[in-house]
């Protein structure tokens, strides 16, 4: 009788599993074509950012704001937030998971609010946009990326509240998606962070 | 057609016509764009195989 309820369990273990797994792909292949989207908009900036600098003789190298790299801190351990986050929401700690989810979007906005110290700093010492082409895309680099940041955490948000009110089905995948696309967002900023540093 | 190969020619003609330093920072922003598009052409292509 044991062995039957046995079989039993595994077999819905089973029958779940196949249904996640069917659930889940539509959802990664959406975050598939979001990532190559990002992708390819930063791709065009960097280009233009490349021949821009390249081609003109009026380009005077910025000095950096160090929120610059010091963001790559912030983002990296928002992920480890995240990412212990998900496995408490997976080892069903709830309450575990509402403090390192929050915990890690605090980060993300102290990121944001870092970033938006940078470029005070830079207009302060009386670069701006028109005057200088450094200083121009770097708040237009700096900017596409914290705008898409500003949409993750959104994104976080909304999901971290649905799954503190409440268990629902497609929770786990949407959690998963925007930890993902959020540590996607962190080797972006890196990316951006060694271009800014090596072609400044 | 033949409008559009025109505009190709112009813009291969003053490209060709820089010094070689500015030519070659035209090729990183060509490339620049072209290498992560092609990667993403090449991850869909694969996906699509592989899911099918």
């Amino acid at each position: 009788m044991a062995g039957d309820g046995s079989v039993a369990v595994i077999e819905i273990d089973e029958m779940t599993a196949e249904k996640t797994a069917n659930r889940d792909r539509p959802a990664f292949t959406g975050l598939i074509s979001l990532a190559a989207a990002t992708t390819m908009l930063l791709a065009a900036l960097t280009s233009a950012y490349i021949v821009r600098r390249g081609l003109a003789a009026d380009w005077e190298p910025l000095h950096l704001p160090f929120v610059l790299a010091g963001g790559v801190f912030l983002l990296v351990f928002s992920s480890l937030a995240l990412e212990t986050g998900r496995r408490a929401y997976q080892s069903r700690r709830r309450p575990a998971f509402v403090r390192s989810w929050f915990g890690g979007i605090a980060l993300g906005m102290v990121f944001v609010m870092a970033q938006v110290y940078g470029w005070n700093q830079i207009s302060r010492a009386g670069l701006s946009a028109a005057g200088s082409p450094a200083a121009a895309f770097l708040f237009v680099l700096t900017g596409t990326f914290v705008a898409l940041v500003i949409g993750a955490l959104a994104a976080l948000i909304w999901i971290g509240l649905r799954i503190a009110r409440g268990n629902s089905e497609t929770a786990y995948t949407r959690l998963r998606i925007a930890a993902y696309y959020w540590h996607y967002l962190d080797c972006l900023w890196l990316y951006l962070v060694i271009l800014f540093y090596i072609r400044s | 057609v033949h409008f559009l190969l025109a505009q190709c020619v112009m813009c291969f003609r003053t490209a060709a016509s820089q010094q070689l330093e500015r030519a070659r920072v035209l090729n990183d922003g060509i490339l620049m764009l072209g290498i992560p598009s092609v990667c993403i052409l090449v991850g869909f292509v694969y996906l699509i195989y592989h899911r099918r």
